[in-house]
């Protein structure tokens, strides 16, 4: 091989690559010039573009343009630069100028080396190997990056990047206007409309509003700011539209709100301003949720006990706190949430279920400061979240539980206890849902509280009336019992409430506290009494010279009548005030028979002066005032006349009755308060034996002031002795010097001091000194009360003795008169001795002497009620036909005076019996002891016949033993024996029987229990053993402890204690009567057809007066009531 | 119930017996103040718990207290139904005895209860008022026993006082009972709250139906 031609080869090889890789880089950097050519021509057309809204065709030369030049001057600079060509010469050229080393050997082995053996050669071949070979062999030594660089290419890359960075910053820069505007150049065949100078944008562009809300849509405006903007509004039912032109004022800025008012219907809208235009936007419209109904159940606290409710009309609430209420809502369409607001500021939400929903809400308590109004209304949000608007605000009113009341209104103030302890109280009460405790607080002193339940759970209200019973309680005079009232309401949601009475004080009185009130009380009566009494005698004065007056005159003058019109209201008057005393008077009693402090005896003549006061205006006195007062209407002076007299016998009467009862309340007080006064007298020795057993075991201060309350009662009662002495030296001087007596004892005995003294022995705490002198005090006090009870026994026994004596005395005289009259009879008979004038003269002395022994009766009666009632009628009688008798006499009528004689003897012998039983009464009235006495015999009586009912109870089993001969002799022969005891017993009950007459039950029971002794006493005397015997024994027995029983309740407690019944089964009659009790009233039958004519008024009333006058004859006298 | 229908018949009843303000009063028992020393007050909480018992167990509407009147009161003739009791004596004055009589045969009823104590005083005081009429006793099959309350025992005896059977007499004028004297059964003292006489509730139950019963029976007969 030739070794110059592998170096040619190599280095036309390497020249070749040389050539390839200049070809590339000139290649492309032509490109990257063009490229970079393009883009900064696109680069001026798209800002073109941007800024100008080039047209087509003006896009369309530009691009041309560009692509043009960007291909021209690249071709133009690769063809300059390539024009040349890319020959192996200029290539060695080229290579040897950047490698010096190369300098000519490569040219010379190119030139030289080409094998054309055609042309002669010049050179030599090796000189031209070795240049070739060290051509190619510097030639591989070099880079090609040397011999070919790639600089320019470099430079123009950098160029076209920069070109392209600085692009892509403008389209940065320019945004949405430089991306449109590039879109628009590479899109040059297409038209685009050149953009608007302004541009409108309305947001939102779909509305929805609530039914007659405001729709608020802005207008944003891009570009020119228009002057005005047109709004124009279509709805979709309406083919007319509406354009509204905002004004220029509203266009400012860059952007405009509108508002669509009160939109009620759909519509559509678009805006336009300037060239701009948005639209078309739609508003829409919903209807918001609403309550279609509302139904409020009410569930109320259990404790109120109100029934459950529904309300389905209104929404109001008024209701207790606690209450439960359900709200249950309809709405008018589908739901999403509801909830209950409470003043705006609580929110419960409801459960919802399509378009119901529900809650429930608890009234809440309020504290009293608080506001007791509220408010609330229903929020309802339908699906698409409208809430509902305007909802109604109910109103809710919260009721508390209203604090219960209570109050005490009796006995409603302070006041005494009563010594029988017992006082009732009445507590009302009060709450709006009910009670659950009604209690009486107490505290006795300054003692702890103690509490009293009344009643429990006791309603709404309630009026409980307890006796208070405080006998258990070992009360002391002057003690004092504060006490009030207290409920609690049963509220259980806020919690009980209490509420307390007002406060009062009970106070134990002493004995003589309670005799002075009644006492002055019946001082005060017999003063009014009094009063009244000569106010009458002042009365029937006047009237009496009246009468006369026209008697004598035959008439009255104006002054006259006015005088006694005027007495006639002052009698009617005093009428009126004698009752009123006799009611004040049953007050009197009441808190005397409450105190103790009288006996039976004195209550009853007290009951019976009360009578007698309540009588004193008789019916007669009235009416004859009635017929007073029409007389002196009429002008006729004989009737005036005769109305004058009868009224003054009625008056005269009235005054009669007046100072009787006086007289008798004058008397019966004496002895109540001498009874009284030997009460207080037990009672302070009662009290201090009492101090004295407390000795020692009680405080001594507390004792030493019950003692100072003893001193201070016993001088009371020392004053009161004197007081007394001095009352009764008008009845009776002994009776007056012996209370005077023991007043003065008291004084010597220095009670009271004594009394002090030991009260300091108390305090101080000297107990053996002062039970010295208790004891002392103890003894001294019983003799004081023994003394008294003696003064009162033995003034009532010489009160009864001395009216005794009076009354024989009177009945002494008419026995006379009597045995005078029977004589004066047979003489008048016989027609003897005297004249008709001289029988007549003794008739009316005998009628005198009548007289005079009524004035000696009427005396007596001033001081007893023991006077039998029909003594005044039988000797008034016997004075009338007494005084016919002398009349008939005057008139020579002797055998019908001899009539009316022989009646008046029998009316005189009657009187003397009456006076007889009078007299009786007096010896045998019941007094106190009198009454104690019975008790003590009936039942030491009971106690013998219950040992005796024990033996005959032996003796007739003895009696009835089989085969026991003896022994059942035995038995029966005891018979007699036990009859005789019977008998016994028997006297001894009609003795108890006497010492009770006057108390007509309690004789009559005694007189049954003596019809049953005779019947068992007979059985017995014919040794009758049998069980009716045992039988009539016991109801003996029984009976005998009943009559005990109702001896002891009289007197003082009139209403007996009573048992609860057995069961006792009703045992009525079969049948009812046919008449059903009704008998004819024949005299009312009589009267009826009487008036069943046509008669004037004044003969009706004659009619009637005399069936009445029949009635009552028939029917009890004065006390019948009036024919129907 | 038989009373369901007699409401308006009491109404009239009560109308007549000049009770014309029904509508603004109820109806109440007036309690009757006489004189003669008897304690007329007696079992003070008697006709308010009878009155409540009728309240609740019949169709009367009744007041809460009873009424306090003299015979002699204007309001007399106000009050178709008196009620008169009391341990002790009973005195009426001719004006008295012809005004209640005047008062019962125009309509009204009195109903007396022996609290013990009063018979022989109110026995003599009804022989004034209707001086030929007697008391007969009732027999327990009357209507007076069942008309509202079946009470086949008749009256019951509440109170223990002489070991003498209970009995309703009865005073009756032109065939209409207008008085009823209730003697040794004391149901005033069964009216009265329980702890004033310690009644067993049985017993104070029976005398409250009979009180109603002759309520009614006074009110629609």
């Amino acid at each position: 091989m030739n070794p110059s031609l592998d170096s040619r080869q190599q280095l036309l090889q390497r020249l070749f690559g040389l050539r390839r890789r200049r070809l590339f880089i000139e290649l492309t950097l032509a490109a990257s010039i063009s490229a970079t050519f393009a883009i900064a021509l696109l680069a001026v057309v798209v800002g073109l573009e941007a800024v100008f809204y080039l047209p087509s065709a003006w896009r369309l030369g530009l691009l041309g343009i560009i692509a043009v030049f960007s291909t021209v001057l690249p071709g133009w600079l690769l063809w300059r630069r390539l024009r040349s060509g890319l020959s192996i010469g200029h290539v060695v050229l080229d290579v040897e100028r950047r490698a010096p080393e190369l300098a000519q050997r490569l040219v010379t082995a190119l030139e030289l080396g080409e094998p054309d053996d055609s042309t002669p050669r010049f050179h030599s071949r090796q000189l031209l190997e070795a240049v070739t070979g060290e051509a190619a062999t510097i030639l591989a030594g070099l880079e090609t990056s040397h011999l070919m660089p790639a600089d320019e290419l470099r430079t123009s890359a950098s160029r076209l990047a920069g070109v392209a960075l600085l692009l892509f910053l403008g389209g940065l820069a320019g945004g949405e206007l430089a991306g449109d505007a590039l879109g628009r150049v590479l899109h040059p065949a297409q038209d685009f409309q050149p953009p608007l100078r302004t541009h409108l944008r309305v947001n939102p562009t779909q509305l929805q509003v609530v039914r007659g809300d405001d729709a608020q849509v802005v207008v944003h405006i891009v570009g020119d700011v228009p002057a005005t903007l047109r709004v124009v509004r279509q709805e979709a039912a309406a083919s007319s539209m509406e354009e509204i032109v905002l004004p220029r004022d509203l266009v400012s800025g860059d952007s405009v709100r509108y508002t669509f008012a009160g939109v009620q219907r759909p519509f559509e809208f678009h805006v336009e301003g300037g060239d701009g235009h948005a639209g078309p936007n739609t508003v829409t419209v919903l209807d918001p949720p609403a309550v279609a109904r509302l139904r409020l159940a009410y569930e109320y606290p259990e404790h109120t006990g109100l029934a459950a409710h529904v309300e389905e009309e209104g929404g109001d609430i008024r209701a207790l706190a606690g209450t439960r209420i359900r709200f249950d809502v309809a709405a008018t369409k589908r739901l999403s949430t509801a909830a209950l607001v409470v003043d705006d500021t609580l929110r419960f939400p409801a459960q919802v279920v399509d378009d119901r929903a529900h809650v429930i809400w608890s009234l809440p308590t309020i504290a009293e400061d608080e506001d007791a109004l509220h408010q609330y209304r229903i929020e309802l949000v339908d699906g698409v979240g409208v809430i509902n608007r305007n909802p109604i605000r109910y109103a809710v009113h919260i009721l508390n539980d209203v604090d219960p009341s209570v109050s005490i209104p009796l006995p409603g103030h302070d006041d005494d206890l009563p010594e029988s302890k017992q006082v009732t109280i009445e507590v009302e009460a009060a709450d709006d849902f009910g009670l659950s405790h009604v209690d009486l607080v107490f505290r006795l002193n300054d003692g702890p509280e103690e509490r009293l339940s009344l009643a429990r759970d006791a309603g709404r209200q309630v009026l409980v009336r307890h006796l208070w019973d405080l006998s258990a309680r070992d009360l002391l005079p002057e003690d004092r019992i504060t006490y009030h009232a207290e409920v609690l309401d049963n509220d259980v949601v806020t919690g009980p409430k209490k509420a307390v009475s007002a406060e009062f004080v009970l106070r134990f009185p002493s004995l003589y506290e309670r005799f002075g009130e009644a006492s002055i009380e019946q001082r005060q009566s017999m003063e009014s009494l009094q009063q009244l009494a000569e106010l009458e005698a002042e009365a029937l004065e006047t009237v009496e010279r009246l009468r006369r007056e026209v008697l004598r005159t035959e008439e009255l003058t104006w002054e006259q009548r006015q005088e006694l019109e005027s007495t006639l209201a002052a009698e009617e008057n005093r009428a009126r005030q004698v009752e009123e005393l006799a009611r004040e008077m049953t007050q009197t009693m009441a808190q005397l028979e409450e105190g103790g402090l009288s006996s039976s005896e004195i209550l009853e003549k007290m009951d019976e002066i009360r009578d007698l006061m309540a009588a004193v205006a008789s019916p007669e006195l009235l009416e004859a005032l009635q017929a007073m007062q029409q007389a002196l209407e009429e002008p006729n002076p004989e009737q005036l006349a005769e109305a004058l007299r009868q009224f003054v016998q009625d008056q005269e009467a009235f005054q009669q009755r007046l100072e009787r009862t006086l007289s008798l309340l004058r008397q019966v007080q004496a002895e109540q308060r001498l009874l009284a006064a030997a009460a207080q007298a037990q009672d302070l020795a009662e009290r201090q034996e009492t101090i004295n057993e407390a000795l020692g075991e009680q405080d001594g201060s507390r004792l030493g002031e019950q003692e100072s309350t003893l001193a201070r009662d016993t001088d009371r009662l020392q004053q009161e002795l004197e007081g007394l002495s001095d009352d009764f030296a008008d009845i009776r001087q002994q009776t007056a010097e012996a209370l005077q007596a023991a007043a003065e004892r008291m004084e010597q005995q220095d009670l009271s001091g004594r009394m002090q003294s030991m009260e300091q022995s108390l305090t101080s705490g000297a107990n053996q000194q002062a039970r010295r002198q208790g004891e002392g005090l103890e003894q001294d006090l019983a003799r004081l009360n023994h003394a008294l009870n003696g003064i009162q026994a033995e003034f009532d026994g010489s009160q009864r003795q001395q009216m005794s004596q009076q009354l024989r005395g009177a009945m002494a005289g008419l026995v006379n008169l009597s045995q005078g009259q029977e004589l004066l009879q047979q003489e008048i008979a016989e027609r003897r001795g005297q004249t008709v004038a001289e029988f007549a003269s003794r008739q009316q002395a005998l009628a005198r002497g009548v007289e005079l022994v009524v004035e000696q009766i009427a005396q007596v009666s001033g001081q007893t009620l023991a006077l039998d009632t029909g003594l005044a009628t039988t000797i008034g009688y016997a004075l009338i036909r007494m005084e016919e008798a002398a009349r008939r006499l005057g008139q020579l009528e002797a055998r019908r005076a001899a009539i009316e004689g022989g009646e008046a003897v029998g009316y005189l012998n009657e009187a003397v019996l009456q006076l007889r039983q009078s007299i009786d009464n007096i010896s045998q009235s019941s007094t106190p002891s009198a009454f104690g006495e019975a008790m003590e015999k009936m039942m030491g009586l009971s106690q013998q016949q219950m040992a005796l009912n024990q033996a005959t109870q032996q003796a007739l089993q003895d009696g009835s033993q089989p085969g026991g001969q003896g022994g059942g002799k035995k038995g029966l022969d005891g018979l007699p024996r036990l009859a005789a005891e019977q008998q016994r017993i028997y006297r001894a009950l009609g003795e108890v029987g006497k010492s009770l007459r006057g108390q007509r039950s309690l004789e009559e029971r005694v007189e049954e229990i003596r019809k049953d002794m005779e019947s068992v006493l007979s059985r017995l005397r014919r040794n009758a053993a049998d069980p009716l015997v045992r039988k009539g024994q016991q109801r003996i027995l029984q009976r005998m402890l009943d009559a005990s029983r109702s001896i002891r309740s009289r007197g003082f407690e009139k209403r007996r204690r009573s048992e609860t019944a057995q069961q006792q089964r009703y045992n009525g009659p079969g049948w009812i009567p046919a008449d059903l009790g009704q008998q004819p009233d024949a005299l009312a039958d009589a009267m009826r057809r009487a008036l069943a004519g046509e008669y004037p008024v004044e003969y009706r009333q004659l009619i009637r007066r005399y069936f009445e006058t029949v009635y009552q004859d028939l029917h009890g006298g004065g006390n019948a009531g009036e024919l129907p | 119930m038989r009373l369901a229908g007699t409401t308006i018949t009491i109404c009239w009843l009560l109308a007549m017996a000049g009770a014309c303000q029904l509508a603004a009063q109820d109806f109440t028992i007036a309690r009757v103040q006489y004189d003669g020393g008897g304690d007329w007050y007696s079992d003070p909480s008697s006709l308010p718990n009878l009155l409540a018992f009728i309240g609740t167990n019949t169709a009367v509407q009744v007041a809460d207290t009873e009424a306090r009147i003299r015979i002699t009161d204007e309001e007399l003739f106000n009050h178709p139904y008196l009620y008169l009791t009391g341990h002790g004596n009973i005195t009426l004055g001719p004006r008295e005895a012809s005004r209640l009589r005047a008062y019962l045969e125009a309509g009204g009823f009195l109903h007396a209860d022996d609290n013990y104590g009063m018979d022989d005083s109110f026995r003599r005081e009804m022989k004034k008022v209707f001086p030929t009429h007697e008391f007969v006793e009732m027999p327990a099959d009357h209507e007076l026993f069942h008309i509202h309350y079946d009470l086949p025992q008749g009256l019951p005896k509440i109170h223990e006082h002489d070991g003498k059977r209970p009995q309703a007499l009865g005073l009756f004028h032109d065939k209409r009972l207008v008085v009823l004297y209730t003697y040794e059964s004391d149901l005033g003292d069964g009216w009265e709250d329980a702890h004033v006489h310690g009644v067993p509730e049985e017993l104070r139950q029976a005398a409250l139906r009979m009180g109603a019963n002759i309520v009614v029976y006074a009110l629609t007969r």
